[in-house]
């Protein structure tokens, strides 16, 4: 009987060899933290973008506010200068129309670059953590090599693969050779 | 053409209308200006545009591939749950004590 202990020893322990190493464990854990950090680092680089972009629409829209209220003090001035012909009034009127025009144009072209850059950076970060999600379920795989020592626990009272290796070396001197056992072996299986 | 090329060429209109009469001068002028505030708004594109480079996949998708492979996980988590019941049923059966 002996004998067909350690055969099934031996058996679980072929299983158990297709488990994951620790090292590999290991490293699963580390590249969830490995995650937490790109996704901090990106995060910052991302925070960092966002400020310089608003600083240069901040600098675009002063430069065009200034453009604009010089460009209506210049026509105001013509204005101003008397205009004696209905065609010169007419154009003022639609110099300074089409100047307000391109101001509001203008800065709602800066609001929607700004705000597509804002989303691809939300995008960004967002996959990044669905990233560590993917990561996370792989990890949950090999974490599931736990319920592979269920059948070690279940099977043979043993909690691990290395308490296993003991038993069997603490078997082994007592399997004694010859037939017998193989014999009551070949008849309990079939 | 870049931004500082435009407005180099454009800061030679500038000059060149200064030198008109009124009211022409003031009409180039305001045009000069309106070009420039349409330039403005060109400060960001470079940025907006590299950023659209950036493909990611869709995170539905994403989501759809992490429930199956948890779905598998579960399912194989069963299967060692099940061998166990067989095992232990075959151990009763044949009257194994290990």
């Amino acid at each position: 009987m002996n004998k067909l202990k350690l055969i099934l020893i031996g058996f679980i322990l072929v299983l158990s060899g297709c488990a994951t190493p620790p090292e590999v464990k290991q490293l699963s854990v580390k590249q969830a933290e490995y995650f937490d950090i790109a996704i901090q680092a990106v995060s910052l680089q991302s925070e960092s973008l966002i400020l310089a972009t608003e600083r240069l629409v901040e600098g675009a829209k002063g430069r065009i506010t200034a453009e604009e209220s010089a460009n209506k003090l210049r026509l105001e001035n013509l204005m101003l200068q008397g205009v004696n012909d209905q065609a010169t009034a007419s154009n003022i009127s639609q110099s300074l129309s089409n100047t307000a025009t391109a101001a509001v144009n203008s800065r709602a072209k800066l609001d929607q670059d700004l705000s597509i850059i804002k989303n691809k950076i939300e995008e960004l970060n967002a996959y990044l953590s669905k990233m560590k999600e993917v990561h996370i379920a792989l990890d949950s795989y090999i974490q599931s090599e736990k319920a592979g020592e269920l059948v070690l626990q279940d099977i043979l009272n043993q909690p691990s693969v290395n308490s296993l290796l003991s038993t069997v070396n603490e078997l082994t001197p007592k399997i004694q050779n010859g037939t017998t056992e193989i014999n009551t072996l070949l008849r309990v299986i079939n | 053409m870049n931004k500082q090329e435009l407005l180099d060429k454009i800061e030679l209109l500038r000059q060149a209308a200064e030198g008109l009469d009124e009211p022409d001068k003031t009409f180039k002028l305001s045009d000069i200006s309106i070009l420039i505030i349409k330039l403005e708004a060109l400060a960001i594109s470079e940025i907006t545009q590299k950023m659209n480079l950036i493909s990611l996949p869709e995170i539905s998708d994403m989501d759809a591939e992490i429930q199956a492979a948890n779905n598998a996980i579960n399912s194989h988590e069963n299967r060692v749950l099940a061998f166990n019941n067989a095992f232990n049923f075959i151990k009763g059966a044949i009257g194994i004590v290990v």
